[in-house]
């Protein structure tokens, strides 16, 4: 079976377009992690890079979580501080957003691990 | 897959004519693919899976109910929403559940939805549909030949029943399948069945069920 | 007109008078083809109005067109193997993309590598049977001479 000079290219780019999927399929995801919330005794897992908003139930009311441009953040809450609210947007590994009269914790879980400056409010 | 065309055959094949059964498969395609209601889909899919037993095409439900896990399983993978229940630490989600059973219904729906509603001896208006009625003529008649294929020589076996198949003349306009023609109760029933999705479809649409919706 | 075995109902074997064809027909009968082999699997399966005829539509084109491409571009200097191989590329990344969409979220991924290196194997299996076939063949011969 002769096989000419392009069959020979041609199985090359195949392979090289098959290990490109591979890269991306199993070694490249994910980058940006998920949104754990967890309240009420339920927990929620969203991924950081597609925005939603979700109100989400506390024994004080809602509090609405917002995901967007690849970061979480509180945009309001029944609590009467608003210490929640006003905490910076997280976005990496181990970062978190607690409102606590709410019972509500926000928190990236991921494979980027980051060293994160000391975050002082 | 199909039965042999055999008098007083299943209902549906003899009292409407493949043209208006494509027609009522037309007009359940929308119906079907705007419904959000899971519960409602899948009592559509059972519909039409049980449809096709009356349009003469014999459908094996374990083909469905694989493909509709596999499509689960992709979806589950990527977690989103409320979680359910944990296994071997990957998190299976409320999100990614209803967006695969969404997208697994999809799929064996309307593939249930079409097998019942297109017969084999459907053919298309004009020269395409021509065409298409030749080229099928040829396949059938190759594959009731089949037999005569060599392991052993395949490349020789294949020519010999390629020159063997295009040797006669060319094939003659067919006889009109049975059930060519529709009658009144062939029409009536899918009518009903028409109205009965279309009016499912209003209903979840002004009442959209929790979480099933 | 010649004819046209078209819908083996195994997968890629349905691709065997797509191959066989590439040098037979010019551009826009070999297209047509590439259609009765859309239609015709999707009138016998009945599976017009379905995802499924949908892949198979989007996977033929993408692989008859891509097919003409480079058998016109490259000649001689590739077989049928190496058109059949690119031509499966083109088909299995598109319906990927397909799948992606419709069925199987960001999940589709995750498939594509084994199911690439599957269709481009079956590919070139298939394209090195239809060389030996078009070498070997009566009936390649006569149909090259009426058409």
């Amino acid at each position: 079976m002769k096989l000419r000079l392009f069959d020979y290219l041609a199985i090359a780019v195949s392979l090289l377009v098959i290990s490109g999927f591979s890269v991306y399929a199993y070694a490249g995801r994910n980058k940006s992690g998920d949104v754990v919330i967890e309240a009420s005794g339920a927990q929620w897992i969203y991924p950081l890079n597609v925005d939603r908003t979700e109100a989400v139930k506390g024994p004080m009311g809602d509090t609405i979580v917002v995901i967007r441009e690849g970061k979480a953040f509180v945009e309001d809450s029944p609590c009467p501080d608003k210490l929640c609210v006003h905490m910076p947007a997280i976005s990496q590994a181990g970062q978190w957003i607690a409102c606590l009269p709410n019972r509500v914790f926000v928190r990236v879980k991921g494979n980027n691990r980051q060293q994160v400056d000391e975050i002082s409010y | 897959m199909m039965k042999p065309d055999t008098s007083g055959g299943p209902w549906l094949r003899i009292n409407t004519s493949p043209g208006v059964l494509f027609a009522a498969g037309a007009l359940l395609f929308p119906a079907f693919l705007m419904q959000q209601d899971l519960v409602v889909r899948a009592l559509q899919i059972v519909l039409f899976i049980t449809f096709n037993a009356f349009s003469g095409r014999r459908v094996r439900p374990v083909q469905f109910l694989i493909v509709s896990t596999g499509i689960v399983l992709f979806n589950l993978v990527i977690p989103t929403g409320r979680v359910l229940v944990s296994v071997l630490g990957l998190p299976l989600t409320e999100g990614a559940l209803k967006s695969g059973l969404f997208k697994a219904t999809a799929m064996t729906g309307l593939i249930a939805l079409s097998q019942f509603s297109i017969r084999s001896d459907l053919r298309l208006p004009g020269r395409l549909g021509g065409l298409i009625g030749r080229s099928l003529f040829y396949f059938e008649k190759i594959m009731g030949e089949r037999r005569r294929i060599d392991r052993r020589d395949i490349i020789g076996s294949i020519d010999r029943l390629l020159l063997e198949v295009q040797g006669p003349a060319a094939p003659g306009t067919q006889a009109k399948a049975e059930g060519s023609t529709s009658t009144w109760s062939g029409v009536l029933a899918l009518a009903v069945i028409v109205c009965v999705n279309w009016g499912a479809l209003v209903v979840t649409l002004v009442h959209p069920r929790p979480f099933w919706g | 007109m010649i004819p046209k075995p078209i819908p083996f109902l195994r997968v890629g074997i349905a691709n065997l008078p797509i191959l066989l064809s590439l040098d037979l027909l010019p551009a826009p009968l070999l297209l047509l083809v590439v259609l009765l082999k859309v239609l015709g699997q999707g009138l016998i399966g009945g599976t017009l109005f379905s995802y499924v005829f949908l892949f198979s539509a989007v996977g033929s084109f993408a692989s008859g067109l891509s097919m003409l491409l480079f058998r016109r571009l490259f000649g001689s200097r590739i077989s049928l193997v190496g058109v059949g191989v690119l031509g499966a590329l083109f088909s299995n990344t598109a319906q990927i993309v397909l799948a992606r969409l419709l069925i199987f979220g960001e999940g589709a991924w995750l498939i594509a590598p084994p199911f690439l290196a599957l269709g481009t194997v079956t590919a070139a299996l298939l394209g090195a049977f239809a060389d030996r076939f078009a070498a070997r063949s009566q009936w390649l011969v006569s149909a090259r001479e009426i058409g």
